[in-house]
């Protein structure tokens, strides 16, 4: 393979892994922008995401179905998450126990989903229109990632939209900077905060379907998949939507080059980047204040 | 000699320059106040000086040593105390333990991990001269976050006094206090500084207080200063008075 | 006395307090939330582990030595960590125990990978010192560290060290306004964190008779949390009532119920949002209404 295939095909590969990346960071980075909160459950939620997407695809025979109802279930549960256990903590001053409650919700979801789906990992079809490959530059791709890389680039640029061109969009960043300010105004804070706080859920669910047939779903994936995300936001910046899409796109390349290259190190250089960028800069590239 | 002594000291933020040029000389075991209209730069002027950020120009000598650029930690170790603006304590802990906390930090064996009975001690010595001082003996085994408001203020300044500073720099000390407790405040000021040998800068906007305390004042305007002298010379200033558009006035 | 059939329980117990106690110094004393202090006790054990599997050292030398090289590797992992505070010390805490968990897998010939290193003994060292090799020995012993230890840090907490970190707990600003180098402190009281918490992991590997990769699991950083704060954060008895309150439990009730683990988890975040001041701090207060002094005495929280 020449210098100049190798680098394309590589680069597809980082921009579909980029793709599950933002789906998870997205989703963390509104949800603290909104709410000032690390969600450390989010990497729980994808993993949920992953589980729940395995089941309905089983039961209905379709991924794609499971593609529609696993999010919604995940955004459901998030809801629901965060009026019981999150809502209490407001008033208090202690961003610990933030940290703490979505911590202990991590443990509890991946304990529930051993219950729930037993230990061994499970495996989810990828369906037939994905199957096989298509050929680039003489080379075979799977065809799956192409989809994972449109999916993203769609999702991506529908939330752009959203954030900068609806109306729901410019409250959702208004309360991002202000809530006083919007509440005063008369929109309902809680209203933007908890549709926010789903629709994080509800992408790292979907990350969850998405990244199932590649990696299957096992328990153990929230846990790697956490310190990603949050490598990445720490990247692109607390908050910043924009800031997730560059972080997402820096780690997929570190890893996938970084991966070939010197492998060994592949994992420790996500790590050094982490502690780099926090040592530097610690607001992240692009971000607000922790 | 002059105790502290700032040059040209200037500092940006971004495109504001919120401190230009500033000159100011203070004498040991004088009382300074340091006074200016709303943004005039006070507690810039402050920071920059006790290093809780680096001015982007000019020098800074204390006792004759250049403490330009110096980190706040080493400063206060040099025997320069201060207050801040908002008061910032330790909320859940008890007055005397506040105070302690702040004395402890210019004793020798202040790290020490094991033992370190005699330095807890001493500590806690200097915190209850602080706490006569400032006359808030009454309230030391209370959590700092029950005070009142005032009480809370005291506190601040009895921490900074518990240090034995050279230099006592106090950051609107007065503010948000009803008329007795500005008073009282005073009163317990004038009895520490009897003793004549602290030094004391005060930022403030309540003019009766800054005739009541200061021997000289200095005003500050957009960054610049604009006068200093003697009270008497800066109530007559010209200057001072369209600063503050046509007269004194209490904040 | 402890009844010689329950003695492998409360030597975990014991173990476990110890490990609890250890996170308490980061957490309760200077709110530093740590994710991932399952890296003191996965290096505390390998370390002995491998020492034992080397060299013929009596088990209490072999502790000392394992703890002293997880603590050197930690001075560094520490000093960059807390160059952060908030969540950001809390991820990087989490990063380095997973960087240590895949380490296990990359040098597998030295660490065993994920077979682990089996047929770990308790020698008796070329003098004979076989005391701790049967069960009521090494009970004393870890015994003996758990009490020393308790010491010690109780020591550290009640010094000047000690209410410094109570001011960077409290406020960290103004600790540092006051003239105090808090990055310092932070750095130290870590180490001290890790030296325990390895010391604990150093303790486990004899009496287990071997390591596996499950002794850095991230779920141990977890479960070490929750001990803290429901113990009572904080109070250093608290999270070692917490730590062999949970094995002893652990080990009754995960013999009746497969929801073992989902309960305490809840358990703990009923903690988190209404008991923030844990079993321990529950029992002060209640016993601190019948007198009326103020306590001053190795607590974080009066």
């Amino acid at each position: 393979m020449d210098f100049f295939s190798f680098l394309v095909i590589q680069s597809l590969n980082a921009l579909s892994q980029a793709s599950i990346l933002f789906f998870i960071a997205s989703g963390l980075t509104l949800i603290f922008g909104i709410m000032r909160i690390v969600n450390f459950a989010h990497g729980a939620l994808y993993m949920l995401g992953a589980y729940i997407g395995y089941t309905v695809a089983i039961y209905t025979g379709s991924f794609f179905l499971a593609l529609i109802i696993a999010p919604i279930l995940v955004a459901c549960f998030g809801i629901v998450f965060e009026k019981l256990l999150l809502s209490p903590l407001y008033k208090r001053q202690d961003g610990g126990a933030y940290l703490m409650v979505t911590f202990g919700l991590a443990v509890i979801l991946a304990e529930a989903i051993k219950l729930t789906w037993g230990a061994d990992p499970k495996g989810v079809q990828i369906p037939e229109m994905l199957r096989g490959i298509v050929i680039v530059f003489d080379f075979p791709f799977p065809k799956y990632r192409v989809f994972l890389i449109i999916i993203g680039v769609l999702m991506a640029l529908s939330a752009w939209l959203f954030l900068e061109k609806t109306r729901i969009g410019l409250l959702v960043r208004a309360v991002s900077q202000n809530p006083q300010m919007v509440n005063a105004l008369g929109t309902n804070v809680v209203f933007i905060r908890n549709l926010v706080f789903a629709i994080g859920c509800g992408l790292a669910g979907m990350g969850g379907v998405l990244a199932a047939p590649m990696v299957t779903a096992f328990l153990g994936m929230g846990s790697s998949v956490i310190i990603d995300a949050f490598v990445i936001v720490i990247i692109g910046g607390m908050g910043s939507f924009l800031g997730s899409i560059i972080g997402s796109l820096l780690v997929a390349f570190v890893l996938v080059f970084g991966a070939y290259y010197v492998p060994d190190l592949a994992l420790a250089i996500i790590y050094l980047l982490m502690l780099i960028i926090l040592i530097v800069r610690p607001g992240g590239l692009l971000g607000k204040e922790e | 000699m002059h105790i502290l002594e700032c040059q040209k000291l200037t500092k940006h933020f971004g495109a504001l320059e919120a401190l230009s040029d500033v000159d100011m000389k203070v004498r040991k075991g004088e009382v300074r106040a340091v006074i200016g209209p709303n943004g005039a730069g006070k507690s810039t002027l402050f920071n920059a000086i006790n290093g809780v950020f680096p001015a982007t120009r000019g020098k800074c000598f204390f006792n004759g040593k250049d403490i330009t650029g110096m980190m706040m930690q080493d400063i206060v170790k040099f025997g320069i105390s201060r207050t801040f603006q908002l008061t910032n304590l330790f909320p859940e802990l008890s007055v005397i333990e506040n105070i302690s906390i702040a004395s402890q930090a210019k004793l020798k064996g202040a790290w020490l991990p094991l033992g370190g009975s005699s330095v807890l001690a001493e500590a806690k010595h200097k915190a209850e001269l602080a706490l006569e001082k400032l006359k808030l003996t009454d309230l030391a085994y209370l959590p700092s976050n029950t005070l009142s408001h005032g009480d809370q203020r005291l506190l601040e300044i009895a921490m900074a006094i518990s240090q034995d500073p050279l230099l006592l720099m106090l950051d609107e000390p007065t503010q948000g206090l009803s008329v007795e407790e500005t008073q009282s405040t005073v009163d317990i000021l004038k009895d520490l500084l009897s003793s004549g040998d602290l030094t004391v800068i005060l930022v403030e906007h309540d003019m009766e207080v800054v005739f009541n305390l200061a021997e000289r004042i200095s005003v500050l305007h957009q960054g610049r200063i604009i006068a200093d002298g003697d009270p008497e010379e800066v109530k007559a200033s010209k200057v001072v008075q369209d600063a503050y558009l046509g007269g004194f006035e209490d904040a | 006395m402890v009844p010689y059939y329950a003695m492998t329980i409360v030597i975990a117990a014991l173990i476990w307090g110890l490990f609890a106690m250890s996170l308490d110094l980061l957490v309760g004393y200077t709110r530093l939330y740590s994710f991932g202090h399952v890296a003191s006790y996965g290096l505390g054990a390998y370390s002995s582990a491998l020492l034992i599997l080397h060299f013929d050292i009596p088990v209490p030398i072999t502790i000392f030595l394992a703890t002293g090289i997880a603590t050197l590797i930690a001075v560094p992992i520490t000093w960059i960590c807390t160059r952060t505070h908030g969540v950001s010390f809390a991820m990087l805490t989490l990063a380095f125990a997973q960087l240590g968990y895949a380490m296990l897998f990359r040098f597998k010939e030295f660490t065993g990978g994920s077979n682990g290193l089996p047929g770990i003994t308790r020698p008796a060292g070329p003098f004979g010192l076989d005391f701790f090799q049967s069960k009521i020995g090494y009970y004393y012993m870890v015994l003996a560290f758990l009490i020393a230890s308790f010491l010690i840090c109780r020591n550290i907490v009640n010094s000047p060290f000690g209410k410094v970190l109570s001011g960077i707990r409290e406020n960290e600003m103004k600790t540092q306004a006051l003239g105090y180098n808090v990055r310092n402190y932070k750095w130290f009281v870590a180490i001290m964190s890790y030296m325990f918490g390895s010391l604990s992991g150093a303790l486990f590997t004899p009496y287990a008779g071997f390591a596996s990769p499950e002794l850095f699991f991230w779920l141990i950083s977890g479960t070490v949390l929750i001990m803290v704060i429901v113990g009572g954060s904080g109070t250093l008895i608290g999270p070692i009532i917490g730590g062999i309150f949970f094995i002893l439990l652990e080990h009754e009730l995960s013999e009746i119920t497969q929801l073992w683990p989902l309960a305490f988890g809840s358990v703990f975040i009923m903690f988190v949002l209404f008991f923030p001041q844990g079993i321990w701090g529950i029992f002060t207060t209640i016993s601190k209404k019948s007198k009326s002094n103020p306590s001053e005495s190795g607590h974080a929280h009066s």
